[in-house]
């Protein structure tokens, strides 16, 4: 056995000994395959991202959502793409342009008592003074076109309760209103609001109190319905009486805006 | 072409060797950046142990190392239209090399596990050493350079990122003062300092294999 050398080893001694580290011979040839291939990919041309993304396995995915994006993409480009021979806000113009005035006594059915002056009623003394601009006016010849009976007895009322035909030619400008912005600029296809039935606006008034009792009685009946169950068999199981019972649900009540209980 | 002594720093073109090398290099670079693509294959050959090496010695794991070898030349292959004669090509590389192995050792902080190449006991520079220490033979003395060689590196990856860097450069790859501060971009009072508390650390790791 041969004695260790008498020789100091210093820190540098001991870091020299990574110079013997080396790896085999075979590793120089993976190393060199592995860098050419890489050297290959970065002198080509970088790919598009559609074929990255096929690479990547993601088309097999799309391919599930293919038919209902599709599908809404569909009927979204219907509803945003112009018809060729659609009607635009400055064609719906020129037909209001083309309205002649009508007097409103020319509108009254044949069977309608009406005492209106002799006189024809000017087209401004029908459309409401704030309606100045051609658009509204053409909502409200529109409002007065003989299409719709109902809307051709309006001016008919209007000698005699002027309000009513204001609010009619004013529910046709809505439309009328909505049909300019959205099919001016961008031409979408106008889909004029339906004029919603003239009602007076106070008689579509409820008074508070009534709507909070009717809120009340509502909710009673509801938790009636919902405790039905639960309650025969109560009932079965005490052997309630019928006078009973119902005294005890007339106990309850609602007037008003309240609720009373009596004891 | 300018030759390297005019353009490179004096001290970094010292040795007759290290100047020929530099202006080989210089010419090589000058065919690729021309367009003559195999041309890179020469430089590739003439440092990827070097390179290796170092990275190696950095991150303690061949397989880690190998990858971040063969990205060290594809980068200085897409970059080395822009590589001037500022600074010599190995200089350049070492660069490339040392900044991209940091950059993985802050993503992989969490992960040390060592993978280690074989060490040739039959090397001078190991047989110099292990008779220096053992008076074993045969697979004792084999057992003992696996284990010394794993209390090393376990050593050398407890050392910071740029002590560790530093002493690869310096005590491995046999690199000056000046050429690590060009490679860490820093001073040279830097490298020695870091060198310094390095070395002083390593003395306390591997106490029991050190012989005064």
């Amino acid at each position: 056995m041969k004695r260790p050398s008498q020789r100091p080893v210093t820190v540098e001694d001991l870091l020299r000994l990574k110079r013997a580290e080396r790896p085999p011979e075979a590793f120089w040839a993976d190393f060199d395959r592995g860098l050419r291939e890489k050297q290959l990919a970065a002198l080509l041309p970088r790919r598009p991202w559609w074929q990255r993304w096929a690479e990547r396995g993601f088309w097999p995915a799309w391919g599930r959502l293919a038919l209902p994006v599709g599908a809404a993409g569909l009927i979204t480009g219907l509803f945003l793409v112009p018809r060729p021979g659609g009607e635009s806000t400055a064609t719906l113009g020129v037909v209001a342009r083309n309205v002649e005035p009508v007097p409103a006594a020319a509108l009254v059915a044949p069977g309608t008592e009406v005492s209106v002056p002799d006189a024809p009623v000017a087209p401004h003394e029908v459309v409401p003074a704030a309606v100045a601009s051609p658009v509204l006016a053409v909502a409200a010849a529109e409002a007065v076109a003989p299409a719709d009976p109902v809307r051709a007895t309006a001016p008919a009322r209007a000698g005699i309760d002027p309000f009513p035909v204001t609010w009619a030619s004013a529910g046709g400008a809505e439309a009328a209103m909505a049909v300019s912005l959205l099919g001016g600029s961008r031409r979408i296809e106008p889909r004029a609001a339906t004029p919603r039935a003239v009602v007076e606006p106070l008689q579509q008034m409820v008074p508070p109190g009534e709507r909070r009792g009717a809120r009340i009685l509502t909710a009673m009946v509801s938790m009636a319905a919902v405790e039905g169950g639960p309650r025969a068999t109560d009932r079965v199981a005490s052997r309630l009486s019928e006078e009973r019972l119902y005294d005890q649900i007339e106990r309850f009540g609602a007037r008003g805006a309240g609720v009373n209980v009596r004891f | 072409m300018i030759p390297a002594a005019k353009v490179l720093p004096q001290a970094l073109i010292a040795s007759p060797e290290r100047r020929q090398e530099a202006d080989a290099d210089r010419e090589i670079v000058a065919r690729v950046q021309a367009g003559e693509v195999a041309a890179f294959d020469v430089l590739v050959h003439r440092y990827r142990e070097r390179v290796y090496g170092v990275i190696y010695n950095l991150i303690g794991n061949r397989e880690d190392a190998a990858d971040l070898t063969q990205d060290c030349f594809i980068k200085a292959f897409r970059s080395i239209h822009r590589f001037q004669a500022q600074a010599a090509f190995f200089t350049w590389l070492y660069r490339i090399a040392v900044n991209s192995t940091l950059s993985q050792l802050r993503r992989q902080r969490l992960r040390s596990f060592l993978s280690l190449d074989q060490l040739d006991t039959e090397a001078p520079v190991a047989k110099e050493v292990l008779d220096a220490l053992t008076d074993k033979s045969g697979a004792d003395r084999a057992t003992f350079a696996q284990e010394l060689q794993e209390k090393l590196n376990d050593a050398l990856q407890r050392l910071s990122i740029k002590h560790r860097t530093v002493v690869t450069l310096f005590e491995i790859d046999g690199l000056n003062h000046q050429e690590i501060a060009e490679v860490m971009e820093c001073s040279e009072g830097t490298v020695r300092s870091r060198l310094h508390y390095a070395k002083q650390q390593l003395q306390a790791e591997l106490a029991p294999y050190l012989r005064r």
